[in-house]
């Protein structure tokens, strides 16, 4: 389960806006071979996975890296 | 950047060295130095979200207090504090 804090890990300000560099770095997260997919495949692969150090790093790193945590 | 922002920053900073260090111990169990660390970190941590949740609101919805529902409230993250 997540938990959402009204935080966010790095403070994000941006200077300029720019649309076209925006729609890239969405696309980044939820897009095609995005975080997004990659921390679903992350938290699918913790149920095979045999080593306990591992099934632990799979959580976290499916948990905390993609992109709720870190710009929304 | 205003107050709010720099205690902010301040909460993200140590949080984020405990959760780097925990993903470090996930693959080093027994580093007794690391434990430590995270300990340390988590301590200081701790007063900082009081006082922040104290002056400008739930962090997470669970850390609402009193009578009324301040989790609506801006700014989120996402929002810079003119917005609102």
């Amino acid at each position: 389960m997540f938990v959402y804090e009204k935080k966010l890990q790095y403070p994000v300000n941006i200077k300029t806006t720019n649309p076209k560099l925006a729609k890239i770095i969405i696309s980044q997260y939820g897009g095609p071979d995005g975080e997004l997919g990659a921390s679903l495949r992350y938290l699918s692969q913790r149920f095979t996975m045999p080593m306990p150090e591992l099934k632990g790093t799979l959580t976290d790193i499916g948990t905390e890296a993609p992109p709720f945590g870190k710009i929304f | 950047m205003t107050k709010r922002e720099t205690l902010l920053k301040k909460i993200s900073t140590y949080q984020f060295a405990v959760l780097d260090l925990q993903m470090y111990l996930d693959t080093h169990q027994n580093d007794a130095e690391t434990l430590e660390k995270v300990e340390k970190y988590q301590s200081l941590l701790r007063p900082l979200v009081e006082e922040y949740e104290m002056k400008y609101g739930p962090l997470t919805k669970s850390a609402n207090d009193g009578n009324n529902w301040a989790w609506i409230k801006g700014p989120w993250p996402w929002e810079s504090e003119e917005d609102c």
